[in-house]
C-alpha cells in the first residue's frame, strides 16, 4: 500500500468517491412506485369512505327518527294540553252560567 | 450527482434512491424560482446535502467499521486500486455526518472549502478544519492499518 501522504490520499479520495449513477431501473422503478402509493392511498381513501358513510348514515338516519319521535310526543303532549284546558274552560263557563242563573 | 452524494454518505442504494427521489420532487415543485443552471445546481447540491444528512438522522446509523473489517489494501499497481478506493470509501463512511459530507463535497464534487460552506451552511474556517481533520484521520486510519496488517 502507498503510504498514506495527503497528497495521495487526496488523489485517491478523489477516486474513490467518484460519481455514482443509480442503476439503470431507477427511473423505472421510481415511476412504478409512485402509482402503487398512490394506488394504496386511494384504496385506503375508499376504504375509509366506504366504512364512514355507512355509518354516518346510520347515525343520520338514527337522529333523524329521534327527532322525528321527540316531535310526535311534543305534538301529542301540546294536543293533551289543550283538550285538558277546553275542559277546564268548559267547566268554568258551566259555573258562571249557573251562579247566573242563580 | 444527487444519488452520488447521498449514496457516498448513506451506503444505502434504496435509501439513496428515496432521497434522491424527494430532492428532484422538491425541485418540481419549488423548481420555477430557480432561474439559471448554476442556480439550479447549487439548489440540488444544497439540497441533497440537508435531505441526505436528516436521511441519515432518521436512520440513526453511521457506518461504525472497525479496521479489521475494512479489507488492507493490495500493493498499489499502475494506475488504479480498486480495494483502495473501496478502503477509502468504508473509511470516510466512518467519519460523522457533517464532515463525512465535507469531504463528499469536496472529492466527489469537487467543490471548494467556500462552496462546501455555502451548501451547508457553515463559516468557511470550519469547513477548512472539518477537511483537515477528516484528511488526518483518514491518513492515521489508513497507517494504522498498515502496520496492524504488516505485524
Amino acid at each position: 500500500m502507498m503510504p498514506p501522504d495527503e497528497l495521495d490520499l487526496e488523489l485517491e479520495l478523489h477516486r474513490a468517491l467518484a460519481r455514482v449513477e443509480p442503476g439503470k431501473d431507477f427511473s423505472a422503478l421510481r415511476y412504478s412506485r409512485w402509482p402503487a402509493r398512490n394506488r394504496l392511498l386511494t384504496l385506503a381513501a375508499a376504504i375509509v369512505l366506504l366504512v364512514l358513510l355507512p355509518v354516518g348514515g346510520i347515525e343520520y338516519r338514527a337522529r333523524q327518527q329521534r327527532r322525528e319521535e321527540a316531535r310526535a310526543e311534543l305534538i301529542q303532549a301540546l294536543r293533551i294540553t289543550q283538550s285538558k284546558l277546553q275542559k277546564t274552560q268548559q267547566m268554568v263557563i258551566r259555573q258562571l252560567d249557573r251562579r247566573n242563573a242563580l | 450527482m444527487v444519488f452520488s452524494l447521498a449514496y457516498h454518505f448513506l451506503q444505502d442504494r434504496p435509501l439513496a434512491e428515496d432521497v434522491t427521489q424527494e430532492v428532484f420532487l422538491q425541485l418540481y415543485r419549488e423548481g420555477s424560482s430557480l432561474e439559471t443552471d448554476t442556480h439550479v445546481r447549487f439548489w440540488l447540491r444544497k439540497v441533497a446535502t440537508h435531505r441526505s444528512i436528516d436521511a441519515a438522522r432518521r436512520r440513526k446509523f453511521r457506518p461504525r467499521l472497525t479496521l479489521e473489517e475494512i479489507r488492507e489494501p493490495a500493493a498499489r499497481e499502475g494506475f488504479r486500486d480498486p480495494m483502495l478506493s473501496e478502503t477509502l470509501r468504508k473509511l470516510v463512511a466512518t467519519l460523522p455526518d457533517t464532515p463525512r459530507m465535507v469531504v463528499l463535497l469536496r472529492y466527489q464534487e469537487d467543490m471548494d472549502p467556500s462552496e462546501i460552506a455555502e451548501t451547508i451552511g457553515m463559516p468557511v474556517s470550519t469547513v477548512k478544519s472539518h477537511l483537515h481533520r477528516s484528511l488526518a484521520i483518514l491518513r492515521e486510519k489508513m497507517q494504522r492499518m498498515k502496520k496492524e496488517h504488516a505485524s
